[in-house]
């Protein structure tokens, strides 16, 4: 993936966890990745249009509901929190995509956008996800989160 | 006056914060009702009285651009106004939907100034006619 647009993912994703959970984010090196816990939450969504391809955000899962709790403005052990905790981590997915696409492709390029899934990952899959070269990842609140882009060539 | 509102999003947590920012935008709302699809908000469109609907536009079973053709087709449903929330950015595809008829495009994320000055301009368009 070139530089200019690893770089460009990065902003978009750090200034999407920003305004929409109220975390903070910055791109982090492999190293600082390495699995820490033993349940991970990836998800995913294709687009088609202009370009065709996936993108898919993977997280610690208790995150997840930090995520949920910051969106909602309640405690991460609140059972609202708890109970959208998947739900909100594929709306992070669902804005990253959005404002991804329009950088890429302009804000006239049109495309269908598959509705966000979500499927468990354990550290070696982390890992496998961690050392894709389509993978950029980021320190966010302290989590390790990684952020996989592709095209379809 | 307040407003029964439908906000339609298959994202629980979106329908809960759209929900949050009516409160935080003193928005007056009568009642609310939320549906996870297009086919659900239609049910409750044809049994309730709704003075406002909050749309997203991909969504399983029924996505928003086909909820809101529906919505069309109706002599009174198309009288509602629809918003549409997306995180899409597309210029194309909101020429789209205005043609369609809605009353305004909200991109995710959203802050609670832009969803009071949103509903403002409609209902205060209403009252003027």
């Amino acid at each position: 993936m070139e530089t200019d647009r690893r770089k460009l993912l990065s902003e978009i994703f750090c200034d999407a966890v920003e305004k929409f959970a109220f975390m903070f984010g910055e791109p982090a090196e492999r190293e600082d990745l390495s699995p820490v816990g033993s349940g991970y939450v990836d998800a995913r969504m294709t687009f088609e249009g202009e370009m065709t391809g996936d993108i898919a955000i993977m997280v610690p899962d208790k995150m997840c509901m930090e995520i949920a709790a910051n969106i909602l403005g309640v405690n991460s052990d609140d059972e609202q929190a708890i109970n959208l905790a998947i739900d909100s981590i594929k709306e992070v997915l669902n804005v990253t995509c959005g404002q991804v696409l329009t950088a890429i492709a302009g804000e006239e390029a049109l495309f269908n956008l598959s509705i966000p899934e979500v499927s468990k990952l354990d550290a070696s899959g982390w890992t496998k996800m961690l050392n894709k070269t389509e993978t950029i990842g980021f320190l966010v609140d302290d989590y390790p989160v990684l952020l996989y882009f592709s095209l379809n060539e | 006056m307040a407003l029964n509102i439908l906000v339609v999003d298959d994202s629980a947590v979106i329908r809960a914060v759209i929900s949050k920012t009516f409160q935080l935008a003193e928005i007056p709302v009568g009642e609310l009702f939320q549906a996870a699809n297009g086919k659900e908000a239609l049910e409750i469109l044809n049994n309730n009285w709704v003075d406002l609907v909050f749309s997203d536009i991909n969504m399983p079973v029924m996505g928003g651009i086909e909820m809101i053709e529906k919505m069309c087709e109706d002599g009174l449903l198309k009288t509602i106004p629809v918003v549409v929330v997306s995180t899409e950015g597309s210029t194309t595809r909101i020429e789209q939907l205005k043609s369609k008829g809605i009353s305004a495009y909200i991109r995710k994320p959203f802050t609670p100034e832009l969803v009071r000055k949103v509903v403002d301009d409609i209902i205060g368009g209403q009252d003027g006619d």
